[in-house]
């Protein structure tokens, strides 16, 4: 389920943080194709999340068993469920919960993954011994599993989510920033701030972090896109939300697939949101990546 | 640059290649001839059939679900056993004959002469005792799973059996403690099914490290088919007996696959893989007869209810349950009228189109109406129908208003899907959005079905309002109601909470009650004081079905589950 | 070298007692109760507690732990809590439909995304290019479950051309299992039609596995060959006057691959991992559908054993990426 994660070239060059590498890094983001669309993307279920509530047609927890399974036609236009729930309204409002599952298990995910990362890499020593071992032993569990595991023991629910999919990210994030943090000790410039005395976490805190930033920022991109998918991936797997008017795009392909055969639509649109979604993530990683990284700068 | 292309179109060919090797399997060709006509069955042919699962286990004794059933049912015999299509009329198995009555404690079986295992040694009495001894002296491992011997005869001092003993080669009597009208039914149960002395032996049946009989294809039954292979989650591989007793089967094999998705085993048969199956998602009824293939009905020998419990909120608290969101208050159910509301509310009839494909009925008691005690309880139950203004009337005059409504909290379980509840998320929100409309504000819950948080917990009524149901083991009102309702000393059953006056007494009395008659009046008691206080609001007996290819013919569906393949033959395509 | 594997496979200790200890808290602190999922409906409160006592889950927790760990030391992993059987048995008989299905989405990924991602690279900058890009982020943007479903459906139910599930066509060939490599055992059978009908239950399958580390291997493959295209010795190579077809092939190819290698491996661990989806949506006998079944029917004794199997090969594999990418770049140099 992490294998953007391997999209990442291991080791990334140091970057001179001045103004110029993020304007510069801006103006080619401009000219990138891929950025573009993943912009306009992730713009369109932004603000589709945002708007929900004007955007929807019918509310997307009510139904009629009177309207089961009405094809898509111009009054439903992806038709309706078992429930006569509007499966567009659904589609619409389940886009505030993909894409905050995603942003807030990034967000805790990042945050612990490089607190461990630069500990690991900064200490060194048992302390990176200890972190990296662990960082192993959950890398070698099949990510879903772990997930299905921690979903469980937390109880279901949109926040339990997040943290299932943070805590897969931890790894990840701590391996990065470690990764980074040891390539730039050896790097001349760190090496003549130390040999001027430059103290061991100022120069951590001032020089290197900033840094280590930029692949950070790649991986917690692409991250988004995972997260989707693994979100996802627990809602198909019955453990989204408890309630389950719930129209999160996972649970609304589980509650449905059965009915694939007679009523492939009911599939075939949340699966297509979840599709366009993860794209839209994995294109603005993809161009953030390429105007971020100085090698392929030309 | 056109050989980097070459790489690319090779895969492409290959795929091409393997696609286009699709044989005869021609799926939806619907030739007409063959479902119609009756005839003399075809001899020979392989017939694939999918379940959802395979067996647990290859010991008869340590099965208790209907999949385990399906395979062993076909290998291993019991004494006694059902009419083809009844649930109560009891027939000779590998007891040709018996004597006992329902009100008596000794039960005399003749064993069927002439009749081999499929290993080749003879069955006598002294196997039928073997067996039962190994059943009664089974270690405490084998106990976990030995589930219905547990429950229909018990372990150690439980047990009902004072004795099981061969008084001659071809005799086997059984003495009973006391007096058990349903003994003979239980037997019925596959789980009963008499295994070769010599394979028990030679498979090291009783010791739990060692046994190979859960494991491995043995000749072990007297049954019409052998199994031949087994490999888990793959498949069961069963060839016909040529030595068997009774009609032989007219199928050369029987291969059982496993495929837990049910819309999965209807694609499988679609493609051509298999040629039928068991369970057909109820929103699939229309894409099998439509497709050309066959649906065969099986009438429901189940029951969905929702379980109310008034003292649900004193448990849960009593326990430390703390539930996301939490109770508040009293519960309101612990009106009787307010219950009554509840079941005024909801539609019963709307679920059957819309969650068992209009197959089905109305639950008005928990008795299915395959049951011969339907009619009897039934008549002595008044029903609720759906009535929603009378609902939101009964709220009202309980005081309840918008400003001050009446909440409760409504589980459902996940990750499991039932013959009697092919969708519980699905029956949950269509219940909730009814007891909406009716006044309700129902708080939505749901947890894992083998979760003490789901099964536990609302076993020992913690919830609110819940869902469960019941499939019949045998045809009897004690294995619906009794079993449900029965008290533990002066509680009543934690489940329901259903402490009503006399209700204890008739259930006593209903117990015990072995005359047929009496029986079912006693049972019509018991059903009237539980119905009348809305202890639980039964909602459908829900049909199943299975679905055949056209050119498969004679499968003859049983309400308990329980069908033999050795009718079931094949036209050579 | 040798002591360099010898101190990771030293590593390897410690790795495992702390999964061991991990995955056995973790199924033991998740709700579930393994009793209750035997007796389901027709649990009473004296069945969970007969049931409890005689799998031993009434033990002190530690006790449980000891147990678990003094039988996988004899390597003993018990048997499963609902049939019984033996799980070291189950899982060797269940690994084999793993690999086989893995081998063939790896085939499929790499047969395809190594020749796409030269062929993008080559053609860096054009319209092919960008097209390229787009489809192989589509195909690690389409969730496995979603895939599956879908070109089940499509070449399985709207135009049946591909088997929907299983491994081969049980009604036409009974074959048997001597390797439980299905491909293996219908050759061993001297049944072609066997051998072919195996080959396409793996398509749909494989298809939908291989997918998403096609799209990865592609991408891979193309920024390695333009990095290795912008090499001195390369532009000297293409300076020179040699032929394209040779530069390609004796300098590009050889050197671009070796990050390749490595990404191949990382997603064999990855592709163990999204069996469980693809087994449990195209009915796949293996090692992943027999984990997610028990992890829903709480059968502790698979779980644990099973995920430590499991891992121990990912573990392995992974140490076997390292090694070989060791041995294939003298540049890299371990201490």
């Amino acid at each position: 389920m992490s294998q953007t994660a391997t999209l990442l070239p291991a080791a990334h060059e140091q970057e001179e943080r001045t103004v110029g590498l993020w304007s510069d890094a801006l103006r080619r983001m401009r000219h990138s194709p891929s950025a573009i669309i993943g912009v306009t993307i992730i713009g369109f279920f932004l603000l589709m999340a945002i708007f929900a509530p004007f955007l929807a047609p019918y509310d997307p927890t009510r139904g009629n068993l009177a309207d089961s399974y009405l094809p898509p036609s111009p009054s439903h236009w992806f038709g309706t469920n078992v429930q006569g729930q509007d499966v567009l309204s659904r589609i619409i409002f389940g886009s505030r919960l993909t894409l905050g599952i995603a942003a807030l298990s990034v967000i805790i995910g990042i945050s612990i993954g490089s607190v461990l990362g630069a500990l690991s890499g900064y200490f060194r020593g048992w302390v990176d011994a200890v972190i990296m071992r662990g960082v192993d032993i959950m890398l070698a569990i099949p990510g879903l599993l772990f997930a299905i595991a921690v979903v469980t023991y937390l109880g279901r629910g949109v926040v339990q989510i997040a943290i299932a999919i943070a805590i897969l990210n931890v790894p990840i994030f701590a391996r990065l920033l470690r990764g980074s943090l040891l390539s730039l000790r050896e790097s001349d410039y760190v090496i003549a701030a130390r040999s001027v005395g430059v103290p061991g976490f100022s120069l951590l805190v001032r020089h290197m972090l900033p840094n280590a930033i930029s692949p950070l920022i790649v991986q917690g991109t692409l991250a988004l896109a995972t997260a989707v998918v693994e979100a996802a991936a627990l809602g198909f797997l019955g453990l989204g939300p408890p309630d389950p008017r719930t129209p999160e795009w996972g649970m609304m392909l589980s509650d449905t697939y059965r009915y694939l055969n007679d009523a492939a639509y009911l599939v075939f649109f949340p699966g297509v949101a979840i599709v366009l979604s993860v794209l839209g993530f994995n294109l603005l990683g993809d161009g953030l990546r390429e105007s971020l990284d100085p090698k392929l700068r030309r | 640059m056109n050989h980097r292309w070459r790489y690319f179109s090779i895969a492409a060919a290959l795929m091409l290649v393997l696609a286009a090797c699709t044989g005869t399997q021609s799926s939806t060709s619907a030739s007409a001839s063959a479902s119609g006509s009756a005839g003399t069955p075809q001899e020979g042919g392989t017939l694939v059939f999918a379940g959802a699962r395979l067996s647990d286990s290859l010991d008869p004794a340590l099965t208790s679900d209907g999949e385990s059933f399906r395979i062993l049912r076909q290998v291993y015999e019991t004494l006694v056993d059902l009419a083809p299509g009844s649930t109560n009329e009891l027939i000779g198995g590998l007891a040709e004959t018996w004597e006992g009555e329902p009100d008596g404690t000794v039960y005399t079986f003749h064993i069927r002469p002439n009749v081999k295992f499929q290993d080749g040694t003879d069955l006598n009495a002294a196997a039928v005792v073997a067996n039962f001894d190994r059943m009664a002296n089974m270690s405490e491992e084998f106990q976990a799973s030995a589930y219905y011997y547990g429950q229909v005869i018990g372990f150690g001092d439980d047990s009902i059996i004072e004795s099981v003993e061969a008084t001659d080669d071809m005799t086997v009597v059984f003495t009973l403690k006391r007096p058990n009208p349903t003994f003979l039914y239980g037997l019925v149960l596959p789980c009963f099914g008499i295994v070769s002395p010599a394979i028990l032996e030679s498979t090291n049946a009783s010791d739990f490290e060692n046994t190979t009989l859960t494991t491995d294809a043995v000749p072990g039954g007297t049954g019409p088919f052998i199994l031949e292979s087994y490999t888990p989650d793959d498949n069961a591989t069963l060839v016909r007996n040529e030595n068997y007793w009774g009609e032989k089967a007219h199928l050369d094999r029987l291969i059982i696959q496993p495929i837990a998705d049910p819309a999965a085993r209807l694609q499988a048969l679609q493609g051509g893989s298999i040629q039928g199956f068991d369970l057909v998602n109820p929103s699939d009824y229309e894409a099998v007869t439509d497709g050309g293939f066959q649906l065969v009905e099986r009438l429901s020998f189940n029951s969905l209810y929702l379980g109310l419990n008034p003292s649900a909120r004193d448990n849960a608290e009593a326990a430390g349950r703390n539930y996301d969101p939490p109770y508040e208050g009293d519960s309101p159910l612990k009106d009787v009228a307010v219950r009554r509301a509840v079941e005024l509310a909801i539609d019963k009839e709307a679920l059957i189109p819309a969650f068992y494909g209009g197959r089905g009925s109305v639950a008005t008691t928990f008795m299915p109406e395959t049951s011969q005690w339907a009619d009897e309880i039934a008549g002595a139950v008044t029903p609720n129908t759906f009535d929603p203004d009378a609902a939101r009337q009964l709220l009202a005059d309980a005081g309840f208003s918008e400003s001050n409504p009446a909440v409760i909290h409504f589980w459902y379980p996940t990750e499991v899907t039932r013959p009697y509840m092919p969708d519980p998320a699905g029956l949950h929100q269509a219940i909730t959005q009814m007891l909406e409309d009716a006044g309700f504000v129902v708080e939505s819950h749901s947890d894992i079905w083998d979760d003490p948080g789901y099964l536990f917990d609302a076993q020992n009524g913690y919830y609110d309002l819940h869902f469960l149901g019941w499939t019949g083991d045998w045809d009897d009102p004690g294995n619906f109601y009794g079993i449900h309702f029965a008290y533990d000393g002066d509680t009543p059953a934690l489940q329901f909470g259903c402490a009503v006056d006399g209700l204890k007494d008739a259930l006593d009395a209903a117990d015990g009650e072995a005359e047929p008659a009496a029986r079912g009046a006693a049972w019509g008691e018991v059903a009237k004081l539980v119905h009348d206080n809305v202890c639980f609001v039964t909602l459908v007996h829900g049909d199943t079905a299975l679905a055949f290819a056209p050119n498969v013919h004679g499968y003859e569906a049983n309400p308990t589950g329980s069908e033999v393949f050795t009718t079931v033959s094949m036209d050579p395509e | 070298m040798g002591k360099f594997i010898l101190r990771r496979l030293l590593l390897l200790i410690p790795i495992l007692l702390g999964l061991t200890l991990l995955v056995f808290l973790f199924i033991r602190a998740l709700p579930g109760d393994p009793a209750a999922a035997i007796l389901g409906e027709r649990a009473t409160p004296e069945g969970l507690e007969r049931v409890r006592q005689a799998l031993g889950l009434n033990k002190p927790l530690y006790v449980q732990y000891l147990d678990y760990l003094s039988g996988i030391s004899r390597l003993d992993f018990g048997r499963s809590f609902i049939n019984h059987r033996d799980v070291t048995d189950d899982f060797l008989q269940r690994f084999p439909a793993t690999i086989e299905l893995t081998t063939a989405a790896l085939i499929f990924a790499i047969g395809i995304g190594i020749p796409l991602g030269m062929y993008t690279a080559k053609h860096r900058g054009t319209w092919i290019d960008s097209l390229g890009s787009v489809v192989s982020l589509i195909g690690i943007s389409i969730p496995i479950f979603f895939l599956g479903l879908m070109l089940k459906f499509i070449f399985a139910i709207q135009f049946p051309i591909l088997p929907d599930s299983g491994r081969i066509d049980l009604a036409s060939y009974n074959i048997p299992r001597v390797t439980n490599f299905m491909t293996i055992d219908t050759l061993l059978a001297g049944e072609w039609g066997g051998f072919v009908d195996a080959l396409r239950h793996l398509v749909l399958p494989g298809v939908a596995l291989g997918t998403i580390p096609l799209a990865i291997i592609m991408r891979i493959t193309r920024a390695s060959v333009i990095d290795v295209m912008n090499e001195d010795y390369v532009r000297t190579a293409n300076a020179k006057g040699l032929p394209g077809r040779i530069v390609d092939n004796r300098h590009v190819l050889r050197n671009a691959l070796l990050p390749v290698v490595t990404v191949i491996g990382l997603q064999l661990g990855l592709l163990l991992g999204g069996a469980i989806l693809t087994e449990t949506i195209f009915t796949w006998g293996g090692v992943g559908k027999w984990i997610y079944d028990a992890v829903i029917n709480n059968d502790y004794q698979v779980i644990q054993s099973g995920v430590l199997l499991l891992a121990l090969i990912f573990i392995l594999v992974n140490l076997a990426v390292d090694v070989s990418y060791a041995f294939l770049n003298p540049r890299i140099r371990y201490s």
